[in-house]
């Protein structure tokens, strides 16, 4: 468990696992509740037909971003000593246009799919049974391609932000991000009234 | 006059409101320094201070480029031999402020070495206060000569020995080290290790028995 949830080694592995239940657990229920554990619904958003997917991972976004600006601007978190992954830029890309592939194909994200297996459906386990598959071919492979996943060519920039990258404060980013959401949220929306068949 | 607003539009304009405060917030503090006796204590007992020249060497030969290894002697002993891949920051200039803030990476893990141990250890406890990611090299250069460039000679003639002793003198040859030119037949196999980016161990040989 990071930051701001633990502070580096305080807590033992034992309640790290406790907080990972409970959130997960959370975070399931919500997708499931917000009908995410329906592979239709999900595959829907390729076809233009349905976009809640789309607006509520905007939502969660906006709203964590604003969260974590503004908490740090009153001083009640510290940014700097969150966890930030490191980039590795076409790495990271080749595998987004893969995870795209497998979404739209299966109508799962990792995450959905194991909300749909919680409610026992059989496209879910499939989908499960091909990430397993994958993780298997992957870490067959994965010391023959090491040079573009993690080495030479994986274009590793280290832990950056854009806020960083561009060299302007957070809330910069953060404004134009919401008005990109704002007007993917007109844009998901006219669509919707255009193609749309929403999933119930 | 009444004003009539939808909650779609009472969303739209909260999130447009925050969204212009945000814009003009100034932003995390960049001022990442401070002291956690504690953490620095931990990572000490566990190790995590020190990179082995062994790891280095590897790290080097493989082209890694996660890191930023930096000489902290002064330029004339830099001049006279330093490790590949390295840059001269004199302690004097490394323990700036703007150096700190400017040359030294925040991503990369920066490998500091000096002649000995002990002012790469006291650079290394300023810049753990400054949020870098600081590691020392092992013993220093001097350690570096005696385990990369000047291995010791297999003990016995047994197959392992010899295995490990052929491994150390290719990896030495590859930094230039003085053993293993004698003890290799080919002179021109530093350049081949370059290019092909990974020292093999070479297959028993007779000559080394006598080593």
């Amino acid at each position: 468990m990071f930051a701001p949830l633990a502070v580096f080694g305080n807590w033992s592995n034992g309640i790290n696992f406790v907080f990972a239940f409970v959130i997960g657990i959370g975070f399931g229920f919500a997708l499931e509740s917000g009908g995410f554990g329906n592979s239709r619904k999900l595959a829907w958003q390729f076809y233009f037909k349905d976009l809640t997917v789309f607006k509520v991972m905007f939502t969660a976004i906006i709203t964590a971003m604003a969260g974590i600006i503004f908490l740090d601007a009153f001083g009640w978190l510290d940014v700097n000593s969150m966890l930030i992954n490191p980039t590795y830029l076409w790495s990271g890309i080749a595998g987004g246009v893969i995870m795209g592939f497998g979404f739209a194909i299966g109508g799962y994200c990792p995450g959905t799919s194991f909300a749909g297996l919680a409610t026992l459906k059989v496209d879910a386990v499939f989908y499960l049974a091909g990430i397993f598959l994958g993780m298997f071919v992957f870490g067959e492979i994965a010391p023959s391609i090491d040079a573009f996943y993690s080495g030479k060519y994986s274009g590793f920039m280290g832990t950056v932000t854009i806020y960083e990258y561009l060299g302007v404060s957070a809330g910069v980013v953060g404004f134009v991000v919401v008005l990109i959401a704002l007007g993917g949220f007109f844009g998901a929306e006219w669509v919707e009234k255009k193609y749309g068949e929403i999933v119930e | 006059m009444k004003l009539k607003l939808e909650n779609r539009q009472i969303a739209v304009y909260t999130t447009l409101i925050l969204a212009v405060i945000m814009l003009f917030l100034p932003g995390s503090s960049k001022n990442k320094y401070r002291f956690e006796p504690e953490v620095l204590a931990k990572t000490i007992n566990e190790k995590g201070d020190q990179i082995s020249p062994q790891d280095l060497s590897q790290w080097i030969i493989e082209g890694k480029s996660d890191y930023q290894l930096i000489d902290i002697r002064n330029p004339e002993e830099y001049a006279k031999g330093n490790i590949k891949t390295s840059e001269n920051i004199p302690l004097e200039n490394l323990l700036k402020r703007s150096t700190i803030d400017t040359d030294l990476s925040d991503s990369k893990m920066i490998v500091l070495y000096s002649n000995g141990n002990s002012h790469a250890h006291q650079a290394w406890l300023v810049l753990k206060a400054a949020g870098k990611d600081a590691y020392v090299l092992e013993g220093g250069f001097n350690h570096w000569v005696a385990a990369i460039l000047n291995p010791e000679p297999a003990k016995d003639s047994s197959d392992d020995e010899i295995l490990k002793y052929n491994l150390a003198a290719s990896i030495s040859s590859y930094f230039g080290g003085g053993n293993a030119v004698q003890s290799t037949d080919n002179p021109a196999k530093s350049t081949d290790s370059k290019s092909s980016g990974a020292v093999k161990p070479k297959k028993k040989k007779k000559k080394l028995e006598g080593c």
